[in-house]
């Protein structure tokens, strides 16, 4: 059953579409990834199910209410960790939870054990009184997220949650996000990182110029990319020597590209043709320092839509 | 409950914000402390009135004319002012104009105009008190006359009937350096409140909290109701601080109504407030914003008396200084304390909240629109 139907949703600023007619459907209880490079349409997407801008053309709904019409009922079916870290540095632990928590009607008793819960789930309840001040970045992240889980929502709108912490914060993060949705929670998640995508999400946009360009589950994104196979070669110099042209003589490849010291050679799958990628490098008398045949990613999904590396 | 949760929030802060606390309260008192002891030649405890002269004409019924009479000889017996009969109107304008007269009074047939000039403000200000006591007791033996015409024999023939209550206007006082700055102080500084009010906007977007607020199903009434109740209440306490100082520690004049004076004072809190939150939203640059306002209070300030007062300045400068609201706030506050004079009281409460009426109206425009978020 779909939570969220975004039905051929269009912005505009100006002369610019941020989000160009695009439809989606994110299914109750599922991690749901948006990915896409920087303006690809992301952030506005979200702000746009969160009511916080408005939509020009087309319609969302929330458990079947529309965020147009309904914008108060909507929001508090959802909780958003935004992508800046939104808390109050002079306000503590417990009571930066209180405060967003309150602005969802929870009240008294409830509302301080509803953000003692949140400040345990991020491991943060023995700094319940601490002002985040002092706190590291992973702190100052999960304190983001309590403050965004302690009224129970239905959906949580995590945009970018892991930019720029330390990697036990950041498993702390991961682990956080499997439990919520182990309990019910539906996930809305956009992330650079494509390995956190891919361990996390059941299904997955892939959005560029503000339209969908793939959608699907992992294994259906990467199938989109099965028939390519990809070779590394880091060679040590002369990489001027390397004639693309040569290269794409060799049977079976479809590409080259080279960047810096490093030549990626794209080919058919099932082309069996390594050793005569080698045979090219050695003799051109290019000392070879590194060969890596690589595994279709999304990252390579998305080079292979959108011609752009996801961090470009 | 939003909005007051919101209000909670905002108190936690801003009490919590030692520094700001301590400029606002600690600042005026020095600078009262300074300005009072600085300027303290150029103000007297009393006001020499017998050098104050009045302009006036009578063209109106005889009965009028008489008591105008005595209440000139009442005047000019108990406080020294004198009264010139000028020949016509615009004889007396011109005086007025030339700062050769305090006021001028016409009185034709039934009724009674003064013209004032600002430069002789307190004096002006007093004699325009005087008269109005004496138009209103005038009126009512009128009134009693008409429906009763033998009592009013019997007030006529009573000895003490005087138609000036001197007594009452503590007229012989003019505020002291200190007693000036007391008050020019804490309205000054209540202008600052406007950085309390744009800090507090200002702060949520610098820090992506409205961002989060504006997600949560919280009506952009709660929102600013919230923030305005929260920074406004702060201001008062810090406003109060300065008062209470002045009053009890400093033994400054506040007069005897202190609840009409405090509420002019909380109508320009309201108004600071309220300009500091629409800055915040109408100007998406921080230091523009702050340079906004931090050019327009001192100028506000000096046209409104507050370093200064305004019969100490040039007529250009009082010309100008109606468009600071400090001033109105200052003038009823002053005609409320020396003249028990409360004409400008509603004026300046008028301004301060229709002020405050148009930031709240902009500021609930611009706020949540796309780009502030």
């Amino acid at each position: 059953m779909s939570i969220v139907r975004i039905e051929n949703v269009t912005k505009k600023y100006g002369n610019i579409v941020a989000v160009n007619d695009l439809s989606l459907s994110i299914e109750e209880g599922e991690i749901f990834g948006l990915l896409g490079p920087n303006g690809a349409g992301k952030s506005t997407l979200i702000n746009m199910i969160t009511s916080l801008i408005t939509i020009d053309e087309g319609n969302i709904y929330i458990k079947d209410a529309n965020t147009k019409s309904n914008a108060n009922l909507t929001k508090s079916f959802t909780g958003i960790v935004p992508q800046d870290i939104a808390i109050y540095e002079d306000l503590t632990c417990l009571e930066n939870v209180k405060f967003f928590a309150g602005l969802y009607g929870l009240r008294g008793k409830e509302l301080k054990s509803k953000a003692m819960e949140a400040l345990e789930f991020t491991g943060l309840a023995d700094k319940a009184k601490d002002f985040p001040k002092g706190f590291s970045g992973g702190m100052k992240r999960r304190l983001n997220i309590a403050c965004a889980i302690a009224h129970n929502p239905e959906i949580i709108i995590m945009d970018e949650p892991t930019v720029g912490i330390d990697p036990q914060s950041r498993n702390h993060i991961l682990q956080s996000v499997k439990e919520l949705n182990r309990r019910g929670c539906t996930v809305i998640y956009t992330s650079h990182y494509m390995e956190e995508v891919e361990e996390l999400c059941s299904r997955i946009a892939i959005i560029d110029y503000g339209k969908v360009i793939a959608l699907g589950t992992k294994q259906e994104l990467k199938s989109i990319v099965k028939h390519k196979n990809e070779v590394w070669v880091t060679v040590k110099n002369n990489i001027d020597k390397i004639v693309q042209e040569e290269l794409k003589e060799i049977p079976g490849v479809t590409d080259v590209e080279i960047y810096e010291n490093t030549v990626m050679v794209y080919s058919m799958h099932e082309s069996e043709n390594l050793e005569s990628i080698i045979a090219y490098f050695t003799s051109k008398g290019l000392g070879i320092l590194q060969i890596e045949s690589k595994v279709p990613d999304l990252e390579t999904v998305f080079l292979t839509l959108t011609g752009r590396k996801l961090r470009d | 409950m939003n909005t007051l949760n919101i209000i909670i929030k905002e108190l936690k802060q801003l009490v919590r914000d030692k520094k700001s606390n301590a400029i606002m309260i600690l600042l005026p008192i020095v600078l009262i402390f300074i300005l009072s002891k600085a300027f303290s030649g150029n103000f007297g405890q009393t006001l020499k009135l017998g050098d104050v002269s009045v302009l006036y004409t009578m063209n109106a019924e005889e009965s009028l004319e008489q008591s105008f009479e005595m209440f000139m000889e009442t005047i000019n017996k108990e406080l020294g002012i004198q009264f010139v009969e000028a020949s016509k109107k615009k004889e007396g304008l011109k005086a007025v104009k030339d700062v050769k007269y305090a006021c001028y009074i016409m009185i034709e047939e039934n009724e009674i105009e003064i013209y004032k000039n600002e430069r002789y403000n307190f004096s002006a200000n007093l004699v325009e008190s005087m008269v109005r006591s004496f138009a209103k007791r005038y009126d009512a033996l009128n009134e009693i006359a008409k429906s009763n015409p033998q009592a009013i024999e019997a007030i006529l023939s009573d000895e003490t009937m005087n138609f000036t209550e001197i007594k009452s206007l503590d007229g012989k006082r003019s505020p002291s350096s200190l007693d000036y700055y007391a008050v020019t102080m804490l309205t000054l500084f209540l202008l600052y409140s406007s950085l309390t009010g744009y800090s507090s906007i200002k702060s949520e977007q610098y820090l992506r909290t409205q961002y989060r607020i504006f997600a949560s199903p919280v009506k952009k009434h709660e929102y600013l109701t919230g923030k305005i109740i929260g920074d406004l209440s702060i201001s008062l306490l810090q406003a109060m601080c300065v008062f209470i100082f002045g009053k009890y520690l400093l033994n400054a004049n506040w007069g005897s109504d202190i609840p009409t004076v405090l509420l002019v004072v909380l109508a320009e809190c309201i108004m600071t407030v309220s300009l500091g939150a629409c800055t915040a939203v109408l100007f998406q640059k921080g230091e523009t914003g702050i340079a906004v306002i931090n050019i327009a209070i001192p100028v506000m300030a000096f046209l409104g008396g507050g370093y200064v007062p305004l019969s100490q300045t040039g007529d250009a400068i009082n010309k100008l200084s109606v468009i600071s609201p400090l001033k109105w706030t200052n003038e009823a506050i002053f005609k409320v304390i020396y003249n028990n004079d409360y004409s400008s009281v509603p004026i300046a409460i008028g301004i301060s909240i229709g002020i405050a009426a148009i930031a709240i109206m902009l500021t609930a425009i611009k706020t949540g629109k796309e780009k502030s978020i």
